[in-house]
């Protein structure tokens, strides 16, 4: 009787998680979904896809250009960044990761943005980052499509 | 009223109820499916079984200790995370609940010895990728603060809650701001809740009474903090199971004095 209930149990909360997250991820929302663009003015993105519809949108916080508000210091937890302006208008941002000095270099052309991706700041307690496998950064164009 | 021979106020229908709900929204937003987390909580349950009848002589019962540890490992390690390391760190976790103990306790929270364990020897990040906060229109928004319920059934509030002001505070003196000029969402998500809420919380490895919760938060929240700023690996595990270690010496001191 208790071992069929303790089957009962582990494949209830088995299928309830699976279930939960199939459902939830419905309407096109399964992984790697993120739509291509389809605007038809713009027709050389055609194979690109718009930064708002990828699931990084959600977790998206703009380093440049515009001062960095204390949401992005927060994502940034862990990081220094340091931004050089060229004649052309363009822009070199670099990121270091405080804890191996290891840094990336971006140039920006006018008009582009960059964002940090952080999607859980429980890592980054304390002002540090425990771990770099939730950060990224996305270069967006001026149309908005995701360009590096 | 029951659920699997639990009342539904129990701490863990709570726990397990809040931990799924906050690892389905973040798979949802995140658009990944969390099939490790569903591995690790088959294999903790199934090891608690085994071990609940081999080692104690138990009667077979639902692992519900199990699956919560299961849980945990899954949402600590990243979503997409070797199935060999969240099986590792389920049973060394499951193990370490039955062989390390102290006056009929578990010495260390299993999930947190699990982890370090595991995540330090496959080289591997702690991600908390169940935590997972939004950025709503430029305000921070999380569904972690909803495990204060748990902690609350598992009668811990107060240990959760003085970490959390201790961390805040050090947030604050780190990062050379005052109160005015820092965003009220920032200063909240400035805290692991998900660490404060749930394993900081955990009843077996945690004081009971009130002023012993508070001085074993605030020193936790220290420690992690001291290790963090040094770069140490894994800091919210080890601040934790020192924290663990200490509260089990001082049970056995205390039962010598006696």
């Amino acid at each position: 009787m208790v071992q069929k209930k303790l089957v009962y149990a582990i494949a209830l909360t088995v299928v309830a998680m699976a279930a939960a997250v199939v459902l939830l991820n419905w309407h096109g929302r399964g992984p790697g979904t993120a739509a291509p663009a389809t605007a038809a003015n713009h027709g050389s993105n055609s194979s690109k896809v718009l930064f708002n519809n990828t699931q990084f949108a959600s977790f998206a916080y703009l380093i440049y250009p515009g001062s960095i508000s204390q949401q992005s210091k927060a994502a940034m937890a862990g990081f220094g960044v340091s931004v050089s302006k060229f004649a052309n208008g363009s822009a070199g941002v670099t990121l270091t990761f405080n804890g191996t000095g290891g840094s990336n270099e971006v140039t920006l052309s006018p008009g582009y943005k960059l964002y940090f991706i952080e999607t859980s700041f429980s890592d980054d307690s304390f002002d540090t980052d425990s771990s770099l496998g939730d950060d990224a950064f996305v270069v967006v164009d001026n149309y908005g499509y995701v360009a590096s | 009223m029951k659920i699997l021979n639990q009342d539904i106020g129990s701490v863990y229908i709570w726990a397990i109820a809040l931990l799924t709900l906050l690892a389905c929204l973040s798979s949802y937003a995140l658009r990944s499916f969390p099939l490790p987390l569903i591995v690790s909580v088959a294999a903790a349950a199934l090891a608690e079984t085994t071990l609940s009848g081999l080692v104690r002589r138990q009667r077979t019962q639902i692992p519900f200790s199990g699956i919560i540890t299961g849980l945990i490992i899954g949402s600590v390690a990243p979503i997409n995370a070797p199935l060999l390391v969240v099986i590792a760190a389920s049973l060394i976790a499951v193990l370490s609940k039955f062989f390390i103990k102290a006056k009929h306790s578990n010495v260390f929270n299993p999930a947190a010895f699990g982890l370090l364990i595991a995540l330090s020897f496959f080289g591997i990040g702690d991600e908390w990728w169940a935590a997972t906060s939004y950025n709503l229109h430029g305000f921070v928004l999380s569904a972690t603060p909803l495990l204060a319920i748990a902690a609350y059934k598992a009668r811990r509030l107060a240990a959760s809650l003085s970490f959390a002001a201790v961390s805040i505070a050090i947030y604050l003196v780190s990062s050379h701001s005052g109160i005015s000029s820092v965003s009220i969402d920032t200063l909240l998500f400035s805290v692991n809740y998900y660490f404060a809420f749930v394993m900081l919380a955990d009843p077996k490895t945690s004081p009971h009474g009130r002023a012993m919760q508070v001085i074993y938060g605030v020193s936790v929240a220290m420690l992690y903090a001291m290790l963090a700023v040094y770069a140490a690996p894994y800091p919210a595990f080890i601040a934790l199971l020192t924290g663990n270690l200490l509260y089990a010496l001082y049970r056995i001191l205390k039962r010598h004095a006696q």
